[in-house]
């Protein structure tokens, strides 16, 4: 089997030294595949993203363990001009909501054409060419008009397409998605995702999408691996594990979303719920941090951390073993 | 049920009219001609008690001001609006706040619909201070009994919001909702701020209530898995109009309209079912502009069935199926 393009092995990020963000997380993606991050607000899914941009919100975080390689390069031993020459040629991220990525005062074209000439030694001409080309791989119609568009007189829908295309413009390795579709329609999230398919096709772009939408995993994703509390609980191949979660918590997660059915309804019926919430970094304990809201919990949940067993193409920590039920 | 129900079985709660409500653009020079948006362009429905009525669509669809228009908090440019037979899209004054009482509204984002500086249980108590109801005593107690009843302690009252997760802010925010005892409450996409595994605790708090206190919700999402489980009736809006109204089953299992399969085939995670190649690469284009409609549908310019009739004449929304109605030529010939 091919090396992993990116490979994420025992990262772990502390905040103030002490308290533990993310915790032993190691994940990978190859080429021409994508995977999916799933789980709830504060689990650690974007700070995985931002660890591996080398892109840290605060001084306050740290890097306490683990490596990434991007390549079989480790990312986290080069200096900041380094990384700087990474970011946007051999990794890209895009974000939730465009308009924060997006100089307000800078037209389409000029913002893609600098992410182009970023990369290569082309004069503007070639660059706007490029430009040109790239607004209409991701879709945007009539590509030469809204080059001298500014970001506001565009759609929620083409804003996230102008900065697809910035991503790409450097043809990266791997493209990171942070919720890329949560602010959109569910029309213009179906062609944003159809972008997203065709470009991976053409390029073979790893692609890493987070989100808290598991219709979008099942669409896009060949692996998913699912965060609880900085921590990766299971991870594995996105259909088996969105048709038979082990995890009580990717079991909680694929059940208490509603999807579109095909069965018929009668009145309101209630919903399975996971109950509680996510804890604070400071009161997560010494075991499973899902133990307070989990189902199965006992002493022994509560006290020690799970072991992580592997099982073929999945992994599961969970003290009651891989099968949901009691371990042997 | 309610004694009201038993007297009048067959009188919706609420029933709306061709209502229309048009916002005058600015004009860019006095010579150019007044454009006006037309937001919501000629709707009608009937809401029978004690049921959930779904309006669902995308962004400038209209839902949301038809909703709010329900509520009169948004003015009605043309049409009316009955609540429990009685026309109440002209009341004034007393009248006015008196049919506020009856109906109340939880909005999508608990963070910006409470005053971050007023401690919550002011926030909730303020409907009864405002209408007058009972003594401060009383209300005081109200206002604890409410917390209690949306999974709130009665001791958080004298908190600030941002002492609290999103979900318990939709749980004050529904508090807020019960405070004057109102009869229809309108969800104006409810549960899409907040995190997934909170979403499922506040719709079923939400169902709970409404057995509780025999509301009769509008609810409006565009989460279409949502409204599948929790609305008896569905209204499906493009641009201003209602396409396709039906009962939630058989919108879901025999969608028509091309829009409502269009957005039923959109939500991803359908493809394994057979679905994803419903999906018409048509719908890529944008709709057209609420200022210029087109003459005909206006649907046609996305629609992948579009005959030369659709972008000519309008189609009206016609009961084709008993109790399905659908706005669309080639459906309704």
């Amino acid at each position: 089997m091919q090396d992993p393009v990116l490979k994420v092995d025992g990262l772990s990020v502390t905040f103030r030294s002490s308290l533990a963000i993310l915790d032993d997380v190691s994940l990978e993606v190859r080429r021409g595949q994508t995977l999916g991050i799933v789980g709830e607000s504060g689990c650690g899914k974007s700070m995985t993203a931002l660890a591996i941009m080398r892109l840290m919100p605060s001084a306050a975080l740290k890097v306490s363990g683990g490596d990434i390689r991007l390549n079989g390069e480790n990312l986290l031993a080069l200096d900041e001009e380094a990384m700087r020459a990474i970011r946007g040629s051999r990794a890209a991220m895009i974000f939730q909501d465009p308009m924060t990525s997006l100089n307000p005062l800078f037209t389409v074209g000029n913002q893609v054409g600098e992410s182009i000439r970023k990369n290569r030694q082309i004069d503007r001409a070639e660059a706007r060419q490029i430009t040109v080309d790239l607004l209409k791989a991701v879709g945007l119609p009539d590509p030469e008009r809204h080059l001298d568009y500014y970001p506001h007189q565009l759609s929620g829908g083409k804003r996230q397409r102008v900065m697809i295309a910035m991503a790409i413009a450097g043809n990266p390795d791997v493209l990171i998605a942070d919720e890329p579709t949560t602010a959109l329609d569910v029309t213009v999230q179906a062609q944003i995702f159809q972008v997203l398919r065709d470009m991976q096709a053409a390029s073979g772009t790893a692609i890493v999408l987070i989100t808290h939408d598991m219709g979008a995993i099942s669409e896009m994703a060949d692996r998913v691996a699912v965060m609880y509390a900085g921590r990766v609980v299971e991870e594995g191949p996105a259909d088996e594990i969105l048709a038979a979660p082990r995890h009580p918590y990717t079991r909680g997660l694929v059940s208490c979303i509603p999807r579109v059915s095909d069965e018929a309804f009668d009145g309101w019926p209630e919903l399975p719920v996971i109950p509680g919430t996510v804890p604070d970094l400071d009161k997560r304990g010494a075991g499973c941090h899902f133990a307070p809201r989990c189902p199965l919990a006992d002493d022994r949940c509560a006290a020690r951390r799970p072991p992580v067993l592997q099982d073929g193409e999945r992994r599961c920590a969970c003290w009651y073993g891989m099968a949901g039920g009691p371990a042997a | 049920m309610t004694g009201s129900e038993i007297a009048t079985p067959s009188l919706p709660k609420i029933e709306v009219c061709d209502l229309r409500v048009e916002f005058p653009l600015r004009r860019r020079s006095f010579l150019d001609k007044p454009a006006v948006v037309h937001a919501v362009d000629g709707v009608s429905f009937a809401i029978r008690r004690n049921t959930v009525f779904g309006i669902v669509g995308e962004s400038g669809s209209g839902k949301t001001t038809t909703a709010l228009a329900i509520m009169r908090l948004q003015a009605a440019t043309g049409g009316r609006v009955l609540l429990d037979g009685a026309d109440i899209t002209d009341l004034t004054g007393d009248a006015l706040r008196a049919v506020r009482r009856r109906m109340q509204i939880i909005f999508q984002d608990p963070y910006s619909s409470l005053n971050p500086r007023r401690r919550v249980g002011a926030a909730v108590r303020e409907p009864l201070d405002l209408m007058g109801i009972g003594t401060s005593a009383e209300r005081e107690e109200t206002v604890a009994r409410l917390f209690a009843r949306v999974g709130l302690s009665p001791a958080q009252r004298a908190l600030f919001p941002h002492q609290f997760s999103g979900g318990q802010r939709q749980r004050i925010g529904i508090a807020r909702a019960l405070a004057s005892q109102p009869e229809v409450v309108v969800c104006d996409e409810p549960v899409s701020a907040l995190d997934v595994a909170v979403q499922a605790q506040i719709l079923n708090l939400m169902r709970e209530i409404r057995d509780d206190f025999g509301l009769t919700y509008v609810f409006v999402s565009h989460n279409l898995g949502v409204v599948q489980r929790v609305c008896d009736e569905i209204a499906v809006m493009y641009l201003g109009r209602i396409v396709e109204r039906a009962d939630r089953n058989a919108l879901f299992t025999r969608p028509q309209h091309p829009y409502t399969r269009a957005l039923l085939a959109a939500v991803p995670g359908r493809q394994e079912a057979g679905h994803r190649a419903e999906l018409p690469a048509t719908l890529a284009g944008d709709p057209p502009s609420p200022v210029d409609l087109p003459p005909g549908c206006r649907f046609a310019s996305r629609c992948p069935y579009a005959m030369p009739r659709c972008l000519s004449e309008e189609p009206a929304l016609r009961e084709g199926a008993p109790q399905h109605f659908v706005a669309c030529h080639l459906v309704n010939p």
